[in-house]
């Protein structure tokens, strides 16, 4: 259980909260860059900021305040030039470093556009994403975890708004037990009349998390099942401060997912699930699979408004959202499985102090040597993938994905052995 | 600059508040008379207050507040007609009169008026008309870009030289020079006005090309503006209009936005919504930073509370009118000849929210029958 005040200090993001410097140490995707190729701007809300992503003639991006500092007018719908973005109001000039560069319609000779700067961060691209730094300078690298750059892999991500506060989100990560309960005998609930039985309402014997380099890795044991296992000898990690890294390995198929929790403002997350899939060894892949990276939106409830209890994710966002818009962990009553969140409640006040004193705080990377490959501790053999790639594939929201029965299609070729494209 | 609290006083119009008691002296359009035909009751939200406006069998209209202490009487406003319009006086009585403006009261003209509610703050409505050059860029170069890839061009993109603002009687008078123009143009030689504290007066007063238009901006609280777009069209020389379009105002209601929820973008009405929106619901004047072509609107927020001062000090604040003889009609300046209006009349209008009215093709028809045809099309 934790004060108030502690669970205010843990879950604000806006400009100057402590979590917010923390989190602002971290490079935030922003958008994916083919979503960008339709398009000019995008407006991005990010911890508690309002911002515009653009794109200059030149193609170069930048990230800078959305309301123009003349008047206040949005530059979401600023007009691209060659070296910058206009405001579509009184055709003021801003360049990717926030710099007013002209003012068209004051007198000649003018300084006054010197004067005028709005804030601005740096634009990445990496994994066929866009990341954003609002930290202080200088940015440090973008982590090249393993799934965002590894080889011909397929990669398609999908995204949606979740009206709640980031922490709950992450902290539904570092809780083990809640997939065979939430994902196992709840799904087998709704699906009652159905008979059905799944492989993720096994019951958990044993839960474990140890620290490492980039976060805390989680491990389990289910009944049944030997110390031996995957599960329990090398598990799968969250990357610290707010991606989970989940998949396999390798072994029944390789596959890459990054759970990315985005803070949009204190009451609202921006989910990414970024998923590679390593097609098996002789799989004749289309080319187009391989060369874009595509954005699909999974619906979060029905046209109705109710949940979508019959897939993982809505079931895991019915969890998250009806803790409420920030959870009241004054409230809450921790038992022996809870350690993961208590763990990671921990690492995150030790991060903040990290920061506060100056340091770089865990998996603030700037060492390019360090930095060519990150490769995540992942099962091979997870029990819970036991119902295969199929199956588990349509009761994730990669379903709602335009390349969704394409890559069912590809791993359907030869399912058992992973590596290698054609 | 303008401190928080400076921005607070200009904006809040609600009862009690001192820009409230200001706006409170003006006479404030609340619908029209034809929308209440056959219809007993309307509520109206105004300056923050929640009304009802109660249409008589005897064709009388009283205008008194929406909830009022149990065994208490309402208090009741003024009403009075104009122009088509229904017209509210919320400030002390007596009333002044209303402020017989040419264009409502020009005789044979077709009229209409577009509706919206627009959701922020009246002020930075207001002040979009008081700045000249908005004009090259949101609806010039921007319209452009909006309109990349049909490779559309448009007179508005025309650079400004010089702008000018003249206080005068009413209001305030707005100049322009436009590159290749010259100072002995309409543009700067007569102008148009905003007429205090809350209409825009544009349109054009050439024989061959007569109308009037007044964007009134009336508070509905403080982040809701109800926009009225009123229209009145002279007859050309020689033409004749059906009796139905001269007989009354034809109401419509303007789109604010497409129906996905965004701007629209490609209509000059749909730029301004976009810029006043975009804004804030109160746009936070403690964080611009004014350059030289803002000082009309510098000059507006002084003239407010210059105004708020003479109210409070016992006057009759600027356009308070009381004498009949200066109210036979306000003949406004306006100018004949508009460099900005080189794209034509047709082409203009089908960029405007007018072209959302029912009768907007018949407007046409009539107006083209009258014409000379260079004015219709600049093609």
């Amino acid at each position: 259980m934790l004060t108030a005040e502690q669970n205010e200090r843990l879950t604000r993001v806006g400009p100057g909260t402590p979590m917010g410097n923390l989190l602002r140490r971290y490079w935030m995707p922003v958008a994916t860059v083919g979503e960008m190729r339709e398009r000019w701007t995008k407006r991005v809300r990010l911890m508690g900021e309002d911002l515009v992503l653009f794109k200059d003639r030149s193609s170069n991006f930048g990230l800078i305040a959305e309301f123009c500092p003349h008047r206040r007018a949005s530059l979401a719908y600023g007009i691209p030039e060659t070296d910058g973005i206009r405001c579509p109001y009184h055709g003021w000039k801003f360049d990717g470093s926030g710099q007013c560069t002209d003012q068209p319609n004051e007198p000649a000779g003018s300084t006054f556009k010197d004067r005028v700067a709005t804030p601005a961060y740096p634009v990445s691209e990496m994994g066929g994403m866009l990341w954003g730094y609002l930290g202080p300078l200088p940015a440090p690298l973008v982590p090249r975890l393993d799934g965002f750059v590894a080889a011909g892999a397929i990669r398609h991500v999908g995204e949606a708004i979740v009206p709640c506060n980031w922490l709950q989100i992450m902290e539904n990560s570092l809780d083990p037990v809640h997939t065979e309960w939430l994902h196992g005998l709840l799904y087998e609930f709704i699906k009652e009349r159905d008979g059905v039985k799944v492989a993720i309402a096994r019951h958990h014997a044993k839960i474990a998390f140890d620290e490492f380099e980039y976060g805390i890795i989680k491990r389990r044991l289910l009944e049944g099942q030997s110390e031996d296992s995957d599960d329990w000898k090398v598990g799968h990690p969250v990357v610290f401060p707010n991606v989970l890294a989940v998949g396999s390995g390798g072994g029944l198929w390789q596959q890459y997912t990054f759970q990315i929790r985005v803070p949009i403002d204190d009451e609202n997350t921006r989910h990414y699930w970024y998923h590679a899939y390593v097609p098996p060894k002789g799989s004749v892949v289309p080319r187009h699979l391989l060369d874009d990276v595509p954005l699909y939106e999974p619906p979060i409830v029905a046209e109705d408004g109710s949940y979508l209890l019959d897939y993982i994710h809505g079931q895991d966002i019915m969890a998250w959202t009806t803790q409420g818009k920030i959870a009241d962990r004054s409230r809450e009553n921790l038992g022996g499985s809870d350690r993961g969140v208590t763990l990671y409640r921990k690492m995150l006040e030790r991060e903040i102090a990290v920061a506060e004193a100056g340091g770089d705080p865990k998996c603030v990377i700037r060492d390019p040597a360090q930095n060519e490959y990150i490769e995540l501790p992942l099962e091979r053999n997870k029990d819970m993938f036991l119902d295969g790639f199929e199956s588990l594939f349509r009761r994730h929201m990669s379903i709602f994905s335009p390349i969704a029965e394409e890559i069912i299609a590809v791993f359907a070729q030869k399912p058992r052995e992973p590596a290698g494209i054609a | 600059v303008v401190t928080p609290e400076e921005n607070e006083l200009l904006t809040r119009i609600g009862p009690g508040t001192r820009m409230g008691a200001l706006m409170r002296r003006y006479w404030q359009p609340i619908g029209t008379a034809g929308e209440m035909q056959g219809k007993a009751l309307k509520r109206v939200r105004l300056l923050g207050e929640d009304l009802v406006l109660r249409h008589g069998a005897d064709g009388t209209f009283e205008l008194f507040e929406a909830t009022f202490p149990r065994g208490g009487a309402p208090a009741t406003y003024p009403v009075a007609e104009l122009g088509g319009l229904l017209w509210a006086y919320l400030g002390p009585l007596p009333a002044p009169l209303v402020p017989r403006l040419d264009g409502l009261v020009a005789e044979g003209t077709i009229r209409i008026l577009g509706k919206a509610v627009i959701p922020c703050n009246w002020l930075q409505i207001m002040e979009n008309s008081l700045d000249a050059v908005h004009t090259e860029w949101l609806h010039g170069h921007f319209f452009e870009f909006v309109k990349e890839s049909e490779g559309l061009k448009v007179s508005f993109t025309q650079r400004h030289v010089k702008i000018g603002f003249d206080e005068f009687e009413y209001g305030i008078v707005k100049r322009r020079v436009l590159e290749g123009h010259s100072e002995d143009d309409d543009d700067w030689k007569i102008g148009h006005p905003i007429v205090f504290p809350n209409t825009l007066a544009i349109g054009n007063a050439s024989p061959a090309w007569h109308e009037y238009r007044f964007q009134i901006r009336v508070p509905i609280d403080d982040t809701h503006t109800q926009h009225y777009w009123f229209g009145a069209f002279v007859l050309p020389e020689g033409a004749t209009a059906p009796a139905h379009l001269l007989d009354r105002v034809h109401e419509y209601d303007t789109p604010i936005c497409q129906p996905n929820g965004d701007f629209m973008l490609d209509s000059i009405h749909g730029q301004d919504i976009m810029a006043w929106v975009t804004q804030g619901a109160i746009a936070d004047r403690s964080r611009e930073s004014l350059g030289s072509t803002d000082r009309g609107i510098t000059l507006y927020r002084r003239m407010l509370l210059r105004e708020l001062k003479r109210m409070e000090a016992g006057e009759d604040p600027k356009n308070v009118i009381r004498d009949p003889a200066q109210n036979g009609t306000i003949v406004l300046p306006l100018e004949g000849t508009k460099a900005q209006r080189a794209d034509g009349f047709e082409t203009l209008f089908r960029r405007h929210q007018v072209r959302y009215s029912p009768i907007a093709e018949e407007i046409l028809e009539v107006l083209r029958s009258g014409r000379a045809p260079e004015l219709v099309s600049a093609s």
